[in-house]
């Protein structure tokens, strides 16, 4: 965890990942706006897209227009916990990230709590 | 004067603001265009972006700004200050503030774009006021999570029989998430399935009252029965926030929206049957044992009046369901009037259905039921002065009306818990992402907020809370309405309309924060909640300040071009 801090220092604020997971029931571009912001401050590979509904046409609209479009790859499945957990597997001895959408970006600011 | 009178004045009032003093705000600074896609319908990607119908969109958004927030307020403030000065203040408030800060945040929102209020906070002043603005979301939302634990702690002391439907409510939303989304059963089965065991739960709590011994400890966590329901709530609040949306918090704000429709709509019934005479005084005093009039009636009640975390919601959810702008006013103005309804409805339940007190003594009175040491507060005082007016109903009683009034109360603060708690745990796992990546993993940040909280509420009660939460969530309304207010400078709009409300609420809450500082530093001392009112105050103070430099910039750049 601490690593990860002293490498963004020292490499001027950009951590390298072999591999991002993202996944969400459904991807939209709310998610998408997030993981720019993500993918221009840190130095990713490939960024792997898991959701059990296919993007829509909205949705892809608005990846093509993103500049590190051609690294991302969508999988749809209905298993998305396990085909998350079958890729963190997979590719354990890599650099990777899981990032849960449901809890990133945008998101924490939607909701009233009182 | 009747109860019902007054509800009467006060809903005309409400609504008349509603069609002129909105239809100003829509005329002179959102002048909808329908011909403009809005974000909804330029982006529609079916998953956030979506238009959606209006009744519908005004349902949602109504249920998620209206829970807890706009009943303890208000029951708290006619204790106070009466019910004249407790009614001036949300009818007024509403109109001219809470209204046109939830639809002003709607718009700028929607010609952003749809992006969160944050998001225009960086775009409009600049990215050190979103961090901050962060910060100072985190803050009010431990403050949310200490104040609404201890007051539901209370509530399990001074009525065991809600024990079991209020947890049992929990467990239903789970069952209903997973039929609903997980099993494909229509939406209306659930529903209706729902509510039934929320019934029977109701029954056997009545039947299986749970109550804690009176000496009951637990070390250093909880040194009473009440405190030993707090540190359960808190590590409720723990493991509900880490579970997932669709199994908890969608359902459950689902079924909340139910039981608030409920509870409004039977309250409302209840008034006209019973239409009590106000036994409360209209004005009891410039000063109260919450503090003075000003500035502390304006934070007491907070969500009933202006709430900064329908900004959240408004740029959050809404802006990007909303399908065309014209919609925007009733939806932004009109739910903000509606939940000012509910309001009312609160204060003619503390003023007309409960009994006027002072000796502390009577079982059905006012002072009775919000002492704390008798096990009750607002959630009790509001239950069974809703239970007087329910039972006026044919064929109902007030044993019903209590549960019910309870368990929506309890429902909306169970929620309020885990919601919070949740929010919490992303803001700061937001803000440390990058920095402190060990404070960022979902577990310790849950945990952090949840010490803080237990902090709170383990030192100091929900008296003392409240306020501070209170005015925090004022500060965030007054925070809202700058940075749409240096929008509406950028594109040459009026500012009046934001900017007047924006001070008042500036000077109001800083007032009340500083207030709180002295009082809990030199009249009763309580360190820990001094502190983060000085704290609140100074993160308010330097988004001003970063936000005047903006509006001293936007002013020469108009005057250059003039």
């Amino acid at each position: 965890m601490f690593g990860k801090f002293f490498l963004k220092v020292r490499s001027g604020g950009k951590v390298h990942f072999d591999y991002v997971i993202a996944y969400r029931q459904a991807i939209g571009i709310v998610d998408l706006k997030a993981l720019d912001r993500f993918m221009k401050t840190n130095d990713v590979d490939k960024l792997l897209l898991i959701a059990e509904n296919p993007l829509t046409q909205g949705t892809i609209n608005y990846l093509n227009d993103l500049s590190w479009k051609e690294k991302v790859e969508v999988v749809v499945t209905d298993r998305l916990l396990k085909t998350v957990s079958e890729l963190k597997k997979k590719y354990r001895e890599k650099e990777i990230k899981v990032i849960n959408l449901d809890e990133f970006g945008e998101r924490p600011f939607q909701y009233d709590s009182c | 004067m009747n109860g019902l009178l007054w509800a009467i004045i006060m809903l005309a009032w409400l609504w008349g603001g509603y069609f002129i003093y909105g239809k100003i705000i829509e005329k002179k600074l959102i002048q909808p265009d329908d011909s403009r896609s809005t974000p909804a319908v330029e982006y529609n990607d079916g998953v956030d972006y979506s238009p959606a119908k209006t009744p519908i969109l005004f349902g949602h958004h109504f249920s998620s700004i209206a829970g807890a927030g706009p009943i303890v307020g208000p029951i708290i403030a006619v204790l106070y200050f009466g019910w004249l000065a407790a009614s001036l203040w949300v009818a007024l408030g509403a109109v001219f503030m809470g209204a046109v800060h939830d639809y002003t945040a709607l718009m700028v929102s929607v010609r952003n774009k749809g992006s969160s209020l944050a998001d225009v906070a960086e775009t409009a002043v600049s990215h050190r006021a979103k961090v901050i603005f962060a910060i100072f979301i985190w803050i009010t939302l431990v403050l949310v999570v200490a104040v609404f634990g201890v007051v539901t702690a209370k509530t399990f002391i001074g009525q065991p029989q809600i024990v079991v439907p209020t947890f049992a409510l929990i467990l239903i939303a789970i069952f209903f998430g997973w039929l609903v989304y997980r099993m494909g059963v229509p939406i209306w089965i659930g529903t209706v399935a729902a509510l039934i065991l929320v019934a029977i739960f109701l029954y056997a709590g009545d039947i299986y009252p749970i109550s804690l011994p009176r000496n009951a400890t637990l070390g250093f966590l909880a040194s009473s029965p009440s405190m030993i329901w707090f540190v359960i709530l808190m590590i409720y609040a723990l493991f509900a926030s880490v579970l997932p949306v669709w199994l908890l918090l969608q359902p459950r704000d689902y079924l909340s929206m139910w039981l608030l429709f409920l509870g409004m709509g039977l309250g409302y019934i209840g008034l006209i049957f019973a239409h009590p005479t106000i036994n409360a005084p209209a004005f009891t005093s410039f000063t109260s044992k919450g503090g003075p009039l000003w500035p502390m009636l304006f934070v007491i009640i907070a969500c009933g009046a202006i709430s900064g975390f329908h900004s959240l919601v408004a740029g959050g959810t809404t802006s990007k369901q909303l399908e065309k702008e014209s919609s925007g006013k009733i939806i932004g103005y009109g739910a903000m009037i509606m939940e000012a309804t509910l309001a009312t409805l609160v204060i003619v339940i503390g003023a007309a259905a409960l009994k006027w007190d002072p000796s502390g003594k009577l079982h059905l009175g006012y002072q009775f039921l919000m002492n704390k040491s008798a096990g009750g507060g607002p959630i009790k005082a509001f239950a069974v002065g809703f239970g007087q007016l329910v039972k006026e109903i044919p064929g109902l009683n007030s044993k019903i009306g209590i549960y019910v009034g309870m368990l929506m109360l309890n429902g909306f603060v169970i929620t309020t818990l885990d919601t919070a708690t949740r929010l919490a745990r992303f803001v700061l796992q937001e803000l440390t992402r990058d920095t402190i990546p060990f404070i960022a993993n979902r577990w310790i940040a849950t945990i952090v907020t949840i010490a803080f909280a237990w902090y709170f509420g383990a030192t100091g009660s929900w008296k003392t809370i409240w306020p501070v939460f209170g005015a925090s969530n004022q500060l965030v309304a007054a925070l809202a309405l700058t940075v749409v207010s240096a929008y509406f400078l950028g594109v040459k709009k009026p500012l009046k309309y934001t900017v007047i409300p924006a001070i008042l609420m500036l000077v109001t809450t800083m007032g009340a924060l500083l207030y709180q500082a002295y009082k809990f530093i030199f009249v009763v001392p309580k360190l820990q909640i001094a502190i983060t009112a000085l704290i609140l105050f100074a993160l308010a103070l330097f988004i001003f300040l970063e936000a005047k430099d903006v509006f001293i910039a936007l002013f020469r750049t108009q005057k250059q071009t003039s």
